[in-house]
């Protein structure tokens, strides 16, 4: 009965496995480094279509989440693959180089990554509960006596590494609060009282205080103590430019596109093409525009130079990010 | 707000809005009930389909998928010992024996009624705490969350019943897979011993199909015939008779509704502890049982089956409210108001309330169409259990190991699946509960990690515990439910010993 079972088993997996082969194999996977529903999730199926029009032909450009080790896993991949441009991902930077800085395990090099394109950046603003009132100004948070609790996702990621940064930068020393599993959680905690301040990117801080009817909106309790920029502040609050910190300015993120090292040329000027054409198409500004996403198109060549600057710009605080992870 | 409810149902009864929800539930059934898929599967895979929709459209068809998923789980949990999507995990504890009684008729017919009106009582829920939403997120700090994860674990010494040291082992084992991984508060990886696979934890879906459904199929292997132990004495007609006992076991499905509801609306819980807390409670209420649970309690389908289901219409709360998913699969719905250029929040509440009523609409007629469903099919439904092994072991092992698959296409959730299947065949066989080491593995990591965040935040104060409202409620709630069956036996067992001795 036993070899019944088993050659009825063998079987049917060989008929089930046959129909989840690759249907074709002209298709381009896109992946997403991360789960579905987030931003990356939306932003790769909100360019996918926009990649396979621009380049035309029978090509389908086909979005596949891959979430792990922080992003790590479907990088990995990508530069495991072979070199012919089948494969796209959208890096997550600074976060995705961060191994390759400290020296963690990583199979990929972000300096050596073939560049595509960048789609979208964002930068930071720190910011506080205006009902727990601890801080008005961001001098109230720079000649704070204790120690300031900051509601974080895990050490090693964006976030937090920006903010070690800046802390850093002010002579703060912070007691991270970690674990939570988004910026819109560790936002929520601050506004529980979990913590006195956190960092969000603009866009999302946006997002959270737009309003029309106050009482029944929990994130309008937050509000802005310091906005990273060079430029004037767009919350009516001091900079960390206005301050003299304005090697800070670099401090965010950058969503940029790349395929696995070593595509022949003529591949990847075609596919870069393409992708710049997409992340340059009006529609997906307009999508940017419309939901709050800081739309950025760069080229290949200045995408691939905005790695390397990022990646020099971060090395510099090597020995602040490697102790943050380390915690 | 009767305005907006209007225009929601003018939305829906159009024949374009009835086709899509009818595909949405279409869609939500059949990846709800084969293992490893589920919602969110459904829900990402759909999203390129509403690229041409109108906003409304797409909520429809999103609507009518998210509300038919758990109730196309309970079909495969109680048939096939394997949860078609985690929530459904409960549902297998009395589902399946009573599957294997013969009864698989009356357990799905129990089990859709109570998903249909616990998603009824969950969408109502929605409705009427949506003034108040704002309070209701902000009462759960990590006190709060940490408390409720033990009174879940609580849960772990009742199911044992009689097998207190098999459960506590296997809990232990479940705490202990639980923690391998990437811990959030440390952004370590533990326990992983190097293995990639490892780094991110153990999947609860593959380890869940291995465990239950696997190890089953080797059990049957070994033992031959079919799920059902007496085929010749099954009447698959008792489909009415699971109706009858949800009505019959009202306030079990009332609670278990709360239960879907209050859970679902605190972010990052989800509909598998809202079913796990569900389930203990329901065994702690009943003490002493006509049928053990474990062994084919109706009540066990009832309560987890109808927190599941009501808890889709809980965790709209948060994401409608804040942004904030309850679940993956609000998660990824979330993504699809986003790509729509709606943007969720308070901002949605008060500009686009129709869209929000639509929505409602969408899945309280897709929540019954589901149910309407597997009631007319669930006769033939409940024929699998009578199939013979030979057909149904590799059947059922391909498409348990497909949806590990499938899951991540990840072949190494396969190979976790089959572990699991192995340790699960030994657990049958010696006698030790699965169900503790399930609840220890779901509840286990959301312990550890409020308890460290309340260490991080009160700087190491464990007297917050006892100096917060909710945190003392929660924790007397879980001394009564600790000794509260306890306290019952023995007036029960009293008052036996005084009729006994009056009527000598």
């Amino acid at each position: 009965m036993l070899s019944r079972v088993i050659t009825g088993t063998a079987a049917a997996a060989l008929a089930v496995g046959a129909s989840i082969l690759p249907a074709q194999a002209k298709n381009i996977t896109f992946l997403i480094a991360y789960g579905p529903g987030g931003g990356f999730d939306t932003v790769t199926r909100k360019l996918a279509p926009l990649i396979e029009k621009h380049l035309g032909g029978n090509v389908n450009v086909v979005p596949k989440n891959m979430p792990g080790g922080r992003g790590k896993k479907a990088a990995n991949y990508l530069v495991n693959r072979k070199p012919n441009g089948r494969n796209l991902l959208i890096f997550n930077m600074p976060g995705h180089a961060m191994p390759n800085i400290i020296g963690e395990k990583a199979d990929y090099d972000v300096r050596t990554i073939d560049w595509l394109a960048r789609a979208a950046e964002f930068k930071y603003l720190i910011v506080t509960s205006a009902r727990a009132g601890k801080f008005k100004t961001w001098n109230d948070v720079t000649s704070y006596k204790d120690k300031i609790k900051i509601p974080m996702t895990a050490p090693g990621t964006t976030g937090y590494l920006a903010t070690a940064i800046l802390m850093d930068a002010y002579g703060i020393k912070p007691k991270f609060i970690t674990g939570y599993k988004s910026s819109s959680k560790y936002a929520l905690g601050v506004i529980r009282g979990d913590g006195d301040l956190t960092i969000l990117a603009k866009g999302s801080f946006r997002k959270y205080i737009t309003s029309k009817k106050k009482n029944r909106q929990a994130f309008k309790d937050l509000t802005p103590l310091l906005e990273i920029t060079n430029g004037p502040s767009q919350f009516g609050v001091e900079t960390t430019g206005s301050l003299g910190k304005k090697e800070l300015a670099v401090l965010g993120g950058d969503r940029m596109i790349g395929t696995t090292p070593g595509t022949p040329k003529a591949v990847k000027d075609k596919i870069a093409n393409a992708v710049f054409k997409a992340v340059s198409d009006p529609e997906f500004a307009a999508w940017g525009k419309k939901v709050g996403r800081d739309v950025a198109p760069l080229n290949a060549a200045q995408t691939k130079a905005k790695a390397l600057e990022l990646f020099a710009y971060y090395s510099k605080f090597k020995s602040v990010l490697a102790a943050s992870v380390k915690k | 707000m009767f305005d907006s409810l209007i225009i929601g149902i003018d939305n829906l009864f159009s024949l374009n809005s009835i086709l899509l929800l009818m595909a949405g539930s279409a869609v939500g059934l059949l990846f709800g009930a084969i293992p490893g898929l589920g919602g969110t599967t459904a829900v990402a895979l759909m999203i390129p389909l509403t690229f041409g929709m109108e906003p409304f459209q797409a909520i429809i068809l999103m609507g009518g998928i998210m509300a038919a998923t758990s109730t196309g789980g309970s079909v495969s949990a109680i048939l096939l010992n394997t949860p078609g999507i985690a929530p459904n995990a409960a549902t297998t504890f009395d589902g399946y024996p009573l599957a294997k009684q013969g009864k698989a008729g009356m357990a799905i017919g129990a089990g859709a009624t109570a998903s249909a009106l616990g998603g009824v009582v969950g969408i109502i829920s929605l409705v009427a705490v949506i003034p108040i939403m704002k309070e209701i997120v902000l009462l759960f700090t990590p006190p709060e969350f940490f408390m409720l994860a033990i009174f879940g674990l609580c849960a772990i010494a009742v199911s044992s019943g009689d097998r207190l040291l098999q459960g506590l082992i296997t809990a232990i084992i479940g705490l202990v897979v639980g923690f391998v991984g990437l811990y959030d508060i440390t952004g370590t990886v533990r326990y992983s011993m190097g293995i990639p696979l490892l780094e991110d934890g153990i999947k609860l879906v593959p380890a869940l199909i291995g465990l239950f459904a696997i190890s089953e199929m080797i059990n049957l292997a070994v033992k031959g015939g079919s799920i059902a132990e007496d085929t010749s004495s099954i009447a698959i007609s008792r489909v009415s008779d699971g109706i009858k006992q949800v009505f019959k076991n009202w306030s079990t499905m009332l609670v278990g509704s709360g239960y879907g509801t209050f859970i679902g609306a605190i972010p990052g819980v989800g509909g598998t502890v809202a079913a796990f807390l569900s389930y203990s409670t329901q065994v702690q209420r009943d003490p002493d049982p006509d049928i053990e649970y474990g062994k084919g309690n109706i009540k066990g389908v009832i309560a987890p089956e109808s927190a599941n289901n009501a808890k889709d219409g809980g965790s709209l709360i948060p994401t409608l409210a804040f942004g904030i998913p309850g679940s993956a699969e609000t998660a990824v719905f979330l993504g699809v108001l986003i790509l729509h250029g709606i943007e969720p929040g308070q901002k949605l509440l008060v500009e686009n309330e129709p869209l929000v009523f639509t929505l409602v609409v969408a899945l309280t007629v897709s929540v019954v169409f589901a149910t309407l469903v597997v009631l007319a099919l669930a006769k033939y439904m409940a024929m699998l259990t009578m199939v013979s092994v030979n057909v149904l072991i590799p059947t059922v092992s391909v498409i348990a190991l497909v949806g590990a698959y499938a899951l991540h296409t990840e072949i190494g959730d396969v190979v976790i699946a089959l572990i699991f299947a192995i340790i699960g065949y030994f657990m049958i066989r010696f006698n030790y509960p699965r169900v503790t080491f399930t609840i220890a593995l779901v509840l286990g990591t959301l312990t550890e990690l409020n308890f460290d965040q309340t260490m991080q935040i009160h700087d190491g104060d464990m007297t917050v515990f006892l100096t917060r409202w909710l945190s003392v409620t929660l924790l007397i709630l879980t001394v009564l439910s600790l000794g509260f069956p306890t306290f019952r036996k023995k007036v029960r067992e009293r008052n036996r010993r005084r009729e006994a001795e009056a009527s000598k």
